[in-house]
């Protein structure tokens, strides 16, 4: 074997040498670390950490994976640059009508005064700004293309162009942020329009069925005083008619502080029978109930009862508060109130336990049924400030500041969910987000689209004259 | 002293060979017991202290919990630093003790001041020591699966048979459970109904309480028998705990039953586990400190085996995360490459030497040399893994030299022997005499060098913080295995010489191969001599190549392990609940399983497994991603493509996909203090304040040249809700605040009352009201507050009930609350130590200046990595320089001259950027890997440079040439005489790093750096060793000529 060449072993490692520097240079060995960028497809703006998103780190200092956070010292993760303009918005909104022969001339209806209005749409385009009356609120500001003397429809003032900042400021936006289709489904995005419905609050108590010898012998003095009264109407002696006065209005005076309502008196007076449900199982009971000072608000007469008792578990009583106490017992800082509910083959018996759900109607300031409401699980509330995200247009999210009035339900498809009343911050037609709203109010904090002043519906706070890069 | 050792063991063959044979039986079982793991443990030595109180806020386990126990645990013995961590429902003490503290040492310490230290705590928080294990610890997961058992039944088996048998595993220091749900018997009252039988709830919770125990009563006799006499009352089932009577009105008992419902539930948990998208219950098995993991494991495995049995029909215990199969895979890697380097290696040392019994001689040293060093591994503690047996890896090249250099000689001795005496073969006697003559002659270059090689490596040793305890493993095996082989060769090696150097040695010049090397080097050597400004320039382009090279390159702190599994770790933002984490992971593992064929299993786990070792919060995912085996992969899929494909296709909204390894993520977690350059913490007591105090230091600090990023800690919230007593309205119904807090926490928090105790099972009783009456703020409001006079108040009338923000986790160091100011450094631009000066100046001046205005009781401390490396550089800088003094006086002692000294210190730059040039084409950045790779190859970059000198030396006392001519025969002459030595050491060392440098599996990423650098630096070292080390010589004695010539 050697003979043939002396050289031979000494080639043959100059060859192994070669090669193997050769193999070993073709071979990839550029970026081992775990976080590996997207290649080429889009721009990296920053890094952030997924628990501290005020951690920001630019491409360069992130130094290809050596820079981890410095807090919990996980892995970055990239943040990419969003594309600026979203084009084509298919669904244009309308936002209201104007005038055809004069534009200033708007209104929100498409038919006024016997003409047609021309509808003014939403636009995203180019030359479209952000136009106002000054008024605080979502409705007072529009995105329109083209205006030239309009006056808001809502408050009939001119509208006046507004700059971005202003034109969020007025409408509550707090951030914005653009999610990919695909991942809003994965996400488990849903929404919900916000539309005008009828809230009422439901006060759970428990009460008594009625057993009240007090009330139905204060009854029939009362109703015998009457008689007593009537008969005496022709006496032509004062004295006797005074003394007959004199017992009717004490006995109205007990029945008051005994409960009853002036128009159940008025009833009493008319009818001239004692509810002898109040001692005896009847078509119609009575039930005593007791409701806590700071609930009083929502408790009114004529409000819907259910009631409930273990004894005949499933079934349930309908009726309605009768009357509300005057006078608040100092023990337990409750009012008692009297409902009468329907007693189908006399189940209820008097001094029966019984759970009690009072349902009122709620009103808005303006006294109106129904309101503008907004599900509960799509506010994010800290305490500090409520937050419900807006679907712009796919893709686009808004996060909006709201003003919401006290918790309520409404029955949506036979379902009793939780409710808002609206205050300030949404707009009839408003595509609201009810669930993963949490992740899509995370991912405007992470992505740093949110306005500065805004740390997400719970996060970071940014202390103040800080900068981030 | 070597000389009679040699004699000695030449005498005595048979007891060193007897000797010799021990050992390897010794190193074998030294080999099978020594513990293995895949990577050695850098976190740094700390002992948890945990402490339990489920339900608090972080507030609240900070101020009442985490504070008093860490003013009691300061002042232990050997603790560096105490730092806690305050989160909701628990919090931990991470007690950092000094490196080089014993690790059970260090627990009893803590032990002895916990017991002190707990005195000031709230009697229901539990504080334990945390178990005797450490990040690495987390071995194995499974998972208790069984089609038609709920969560909760199976949880119990996990609890309850599972847990404890596999806790009696030897070597197991803890088992956890984690996911499904803790059966509760849960009492839910109705508060209105409370109100309507006028009963107070604490009535509730004494019945409860006082309904639930067992007694004995001694015995009594009967017809002289002993009865022992038994109480039974535990609660069995609910119906036992619905006949509870609270109390009785009017001669009619009022029940449980009659206020509350009463159900068997889940408890309230902060953790869940999910495979596949569907919901499950497991443990994850923690090792004892300094167990092996190997044998742990296998232990486990047999008694899961064992238990498997006695589960019910259709449960098992499926394993989702193993240890054993990254171990094995990386100790294979090494494993091979060892072997194969030992079979190359004696294939180069058969081709130098083309004698078969004298190859077979040297490579005796390789395994007996590796060996030795598991022995003295198991000695001194010293555990197997990729670093440690990398150690040995790269040591195996240079191994062999010192045998080559002993068995060369021999070789050479008995053949010029039997040339000059004109016989075929020597008398044993003669042999014996030439052994002998060999050994001695070449003895001490021999220790020599391996002094030098040792010495080397002395910076490495004195490393501290990670880069220590990653790298001191490898120093020592490396160590270990050269003193081995240095034992071997003195020892054994001459005796071996003495059995297989027999019969007809072809005389050296005759031999094949060094005729063809020597015709190549002949033309080449002699070509330099006369071109000796060309070889100058050469040399200096390399030089320059280099250092470009260099200029280019990045650099890491170390390059990441490849451990086979992924863990998925998507995290969401503070306050994120425990459902909307739940339905993001279980989107996402039903991904990751059905949408990659890549994927064997995917496991994924919320929140905290209940350990110490876990500190997760809810809102962070941990998902194991089980990759099936290389070959089912889909065609040109890799690593990286498949986790940005899981990355991106399992994209949310609000949710940063993180992708990690379990191993290294386990250190990182537990990993507490700054893990940036530069620190700044800010101390104080008021948290807000030293937020705005760090954000302004972060402010000054920004202007600092080489600042890159500092980032002030923000205060990360979480919405609270809180429940502030109006002391004046609780007076006015003659309420005290403890008995308004005892219901909120009994009646919003729940609270367990007591523990069933059926069998072997323990479960929980927990009263609270009925769930839609305490999980909206208004019906917070209607929490009744019985008061002496026997009115039930709602606790709105009490209190001032809102929703505030406030702190997620509350961090502190050695008691003080702290915020930290991180800053990157720019080392290019300026050294970390001068940065730190400048930065420290600027932000004493502005407080001398008042412009920052620091509170009594505030003050700011600087920290971070520059510390330990200042601490590195305090000693990596002197031992440095003793390292390199002492190998320059053994080089001078040696040669007794200063122009030698000279001549062979200008090999170092040249081997030096061979190294960075190797590196440079590779691709691979600077890391400590490759920085120890380099004083690997400083040891053994002189080596043949020193032999060859000591040659030129020595021809040139025997003759003086007169001519210049005659000095470049000389040299060529004594280079011709090391060729072959000097190519054989080099060509083990660099071919035998071969197949680490080819190697793929796991592991391989982290020798690889580590390797190149010897092979680099030794290809161009050895260039200069054989031409420019004889072109220097040569010139300088063409100097000395021309001058003395003058002076005649």
């Amino acid at each position: 074997m050697l003979k043939q060449n002396n050289n031979y072993y000494l080639r043959l490692l100059t060859i192994f040498l070669c090669l193997f520097l050769i193999t070993s240079c073709s071979k990839n060995q550029a970026d081992k670390s775990l976080q590996v960028g997207q290649p080429g497809k889009e721009k990296i703006s920053y890094y952030t950490c997924g628990m501290h998103p005020s951690v920001k780190m630019s491409p360069k200092e992130y130094k290809d994976g050596q820079v981890s956070c410095p807090i919990c010292n996980m892995g970055l993760v990239p943040i990419y640059k969003e594309s600026q303009d979203k084009s084509s918005h298919s669904q244009e909104r309308v936002l209201f009508y104007r005038h055809p022969d004069n534009p200033s001339i708007t209104s929100l209806s498409q038919y006024q005064g016997g003409e047609k209005f021309i509808p003014v749409y939403e636009s995203n385009q180019g030359m479209a700004a952000f136009y106002g009356c000054g008024m605080q609120g979502a409705e007072h500001v529009f995105l329109i293309q083209d205006v030239s003397e309009m006056t808001c429809p809502v408050c009939g003032m001119d509208l006046i162009k507004l700059s971005k900042q202003d034109a969020d400021q007025l409408v509550g936006v707090v951030a914005r942020v653009n999610i990919k289709g695909q991942e809003a489904q994965l996400a488990g995005v849903k929404t919900h329009t916000v539309d005008k419905v009828n809230l009422y609050k439901e006060i759970r108590t428990v009460g008594k069925v009625a057993y009240d010898p007090d009330l139905a012998i204060t009854e029939e003095e009362f109703i015998s005083s009457l008689v007593a009264l009537d008969k005496m109407k022709d006496s032509s002696i004062p004295e006797i008619k005074d003394r007959a006065l004199n017992l009717l209005k004490s006995a109205k005076r007990k029945l008051k502080l005994l409960g009853l309502s002036d128009q159940q008196i008025k009833e009493l007076e008319e009818s001239r029978q004692v509810h002898t449900s109040l001692i005896l199982p009847e078509e119609k009971m009575w039930i005593y109930g007791n409701v806590y000072e700071y609930e009083l608000g929502w408790l009114k007469p004529q409000s819907k009862v259910k009631v409930t008792t273990s004894s005949f578990s499933g079934q349930e009583f309908f009726g309605i508060v009768a009357s509300v106490n005057p006078v608040l017992d100092p023990k337990t800082r409750s009012v008692t109130f009297r409902a009468q509910v329907d007693n189908p083959d006399l189940k209820l018996k008097p001094q029966m336990y019984v759970d009690v759900v009072i349902s009122t109607a709620y009103l808005s300031p303006r006294g109106e049924l129904m309101v503008l409401g907004v599900p509960k699980r799509a506010v994010l509330d800290t305490g500090v400030r409520k937050i419900v995200w807006v679907q712009k247009s796919d893709g686009l999210y808004e996060g909006r500041e709201v003003k919401v009035g006290p918790e309520a339900v409404t029955e949506v498809n036979g379902e009793k969910i939780k409710f808002y009343p609206v205050l300030k911050g949404l707009s009839q037609g408003d595509l609201i987000v009810t669930k993963a709203n949490f992740l899509i109010d995370s991912q405007s904090q992470l992505s740093g689209s949110a306005s500065s002043a805004y740390g997400g519906a719970i996060g970071q706070e940014e202390p103040k004259g800080s900068q981030t890069n | 002293m070597i000389n009679k050792i040699i004699e000695s063991c030449l005498k005595n063959r048979f007891l060193v060979v007897a000797g010799f044979i021990m050992l390897i039986v010794w190193g074998f079982t030294s080999m099978k017991e020594i513990p293995v793991d895949a990577i050695p443990d850098i976190g740094e030595l700390q002992i948890l202290v945990y402490a339990d109180w489920p339900g608090r806020s972080p507030k609240d386990v900070e101020d009442q919990v985490i504070y008093p126990l860490t003013t009691g645990l300061m002042g232990t013995p050997g603790v560096k630093v105490v730092r806690s961590t305050s989160a909701f429902g628990f919090g931990i003490v991470n007690m950092i003790f000094e490196d080089g503290t014993d690790f059970y040492w260090a627990r009893s310490r803590v032990l002895e001041r916990l017991d002190f230290a707990k005195k000031d705590v709230p009697k229901d928080a539990a504080v334990t020591l945390g178990p005797d294990a450490t990040a690495l610890g987390q071995i194995f997961w499974y998972t208790v699966e069984g089609d038609g058992y709920d969560l909760s039944q199976l949880r119990s088996i996990q609890d309850w048979y599972v847990r404890y048998q596999l806790t009696s595993v030897e070597g197991v220091s803890e088992v956890a459970s984690v996911g499904g749900y803790v059966k509760q018997y849960q009492i839910d009252i109705d508060p209105n109904k409370l109100l309507a039988y006028d009963i107070k709830i604490h009535q509730v919770i004494d019945s409860v309480q006082k309904s639930n125990i067992d007694v004995g009563a001694k015995v009594f006799e009967e017809g002289g028998i002993e009865f022992i006499v038994r109480g039974l009352g535990f609660i069995k089932n609910i119906a036992d705990i619905e006949n509870i009577v609270i109390t009785s009105k009017e001669g009619l008992p009022i029940y449980i039953k009659n206020v509350a419902t009463v159900t068997i539930g889940p408890e309230f948990r902060r953790g869940a586990l999910d495979k596949h998208g569907k919901e499950v219950t497991g443990g994850v098995i923690l090792m004892r400190y300094g167990e092996n993991p190997l044998l742990v494991i296998k232990a486990i495995k047999e008694k899961i085996n064992e238990l498997s049995t006695g589960l019910p029909k259709g449960v098992k215990i499926v394993p989702f995360y193993d240890r054993t199969g990254l171990i094995m895979r990386s100790i294979n890697t090494l494993k091979t490459a060892l072997i194969q380097e030992i079979f190359i290696t004696v294939f180069v040392i058969a081709i130098f030497l083309l004698h078969l019994g004298g190859s077979a001689v040297i490579s005796m040293v390789l395994p007996i040399g590796v060996l030795i060093s598991f022995i003295l591994m198991k000695r001194l503690g010293v555990d197997a893994n990729i670093m440690s047996l990398g150690g040995i890896a790269i040591a195996i090249g240079v191994m062999v030299d010192s045998g080559c250099v002993i068995v060369e000689n021999i070789y050479r001795k008995i053949a010029t022997k039997a040339k000059a005496l004109g016989v075929n073969r020597l008398s044993s006697e003669q042999r014996l005499n030439q052994c002998r003559a060999g050994a001695k002659e070449v003895g001490k270059p021999v220790l020599f060098a391996l002094l030098t090689t040792i010495i080397g490596f002395i910076p490495v040793f004195v490393l501290t913080g990670q880069a220590g305890r990653l790298f001191r493993p490898l120093a020592f095996t490396k160590t270990f295995a050269m003193a081995g082989a240095a034992v071997i060769a003195l020892m054994l090696l001459p005796t071996l010489s003495f059995y297989f150097l027999r019969g007809h040695l072809r005389p050296v010049e005759e031999n094949k191969t060094t005729k063809a090397l020597n015709k190549k080097y002949l033309p080449i050597i002699s070509w330099s001599l006369n071109n000796k400004k060309i070889i100058a320039i050469i040399s200096i382009a390399i030089i320059f190549l280099g250092m470009v090279s260099a200029s280019f390159m990045k650099q890491e702190f170390m390059p990441p392990l490849n451990e086979g599994d992924l863990l998925f770790m998507p995290v969401l933002l503070p306050g994120a609940s425990l459902t909307q984490v739940m339905e993001v992971m279980k989107k996402q593992d039903i991904i990751i399983k059905n949408e990659f064929p890549e994927v064997e299993w995917a496991v994924g786990k919320l929140g905290r497994a209940e350990t110490p070792t876990d500190p997760a919060p809810v809102l962070m995912i941990e998902t194991i991603v089980h990759l099936k085996d290389k070959k089912f992969w889909r065609k040109g899929m890799t690593r990286e493509k498949l986790i940005q494909e899981i990355q991106n296709k399992t994209k949310m909204p609000g949710v940063s996909p993180i992708m990690t390894q379990p191993i290294r993520n386990r250190i990182d977690m537990l990993a507490t203090g700054i893990q940036t350059p530069v620190g700044v913490k800010v101390f104080g007591s008021d948290l807000r304040k030293i937020v705005d105090i760090a954000t302004k230091v972060e402010k000054i600090i920004k202007d600092v040249p080489g600042a890159i990023s500092p980032y002030a800690e923000r205060i990360s919230n979480r919405p609270y809700f809180e429940i502030e007593i109006n002391r004046e309205q609780a007076a006015r119904y003659g309420v005290k605040v403890g008995d308004i807090q005892h219901i909120i926490m009994t009646a919003i928090g729940g609270m367990n009352l007591t523990t069933t105790v059926e069998g072997r099972e323990r479960y929980p009783v927990r009263v609270r009201y009925l769930r839609e009456l305490r999980d909206t703020p208004k019906a917070l409001e209607r929490i009744f507050v019985p008061t002496p006079a026997g009115e039930h108040i709602p606790l709105a009338q009490l209190a001032n009930l809102r929703k505030v923000l406030g702190p997620a986790v509350i961090n502190s160091e050695n008691t003080l609350t702290y915020s930290r100011v991180f800053v990157n450094v720019d080392q290019d631009q300026v050294g970390l130590i001068d940065f730190v000066r400048d930065a420290q100046e600027r932000v004493d001046r502005e407080i001398a200046s008042g412009q920052l205005k620091l509170p009594p009781g505030y003050f700011i401390a600087w920290s971070g990595q520059f510390e330990s490396e200042m601490e590195s550089r305090k000693k990596l800088i002197p031992s440095l320089i003793i390292a390199l003094s002492v190998i320059l006086l053994l080089l001078y002692l040696a040669f007794k001259n200063f122009r030698s000294l000279l001549i062979l210190s200008t090999g170092i730059p040249v081997a030096l950027m061979g190294g960075i040039i190797l590196l440079f084409l590779l691709k691979f950045k600077f890391s400590t890997a490759v920085w120890v790779g380099f004083i690997a190859l400083f040891g053994v970059a002189t080596d043949n440079a020193v032999v060859l000198l000591s040659t030129l030396d020595n021809i040139f006392k025997e003759r003086v040439p007169k001519t210049v001519e005659n000095i470049r025969k000389t040299v060529v002459e004594a280079g011709l005489l090391r060729l072959r030595p000097a190519m054989m050491t080099t060509m083990t060392t660099i071919i035998a790093l071969l197949p680490v440098m080819f190697a793929t599996g796991a592991g391989s990423e982290v020798m690889k750096p580590m390797a190149s650098p010897t092979v680099g630096g030794l290809i161009t070292a050895t260039l200069s060793n054989l031409i420019l080390v004889p072109v220097l010589y040569s010139w300088l004695k063409e100097r000395e000529l021309k001058k003395s010539k003058q002076k005649a």
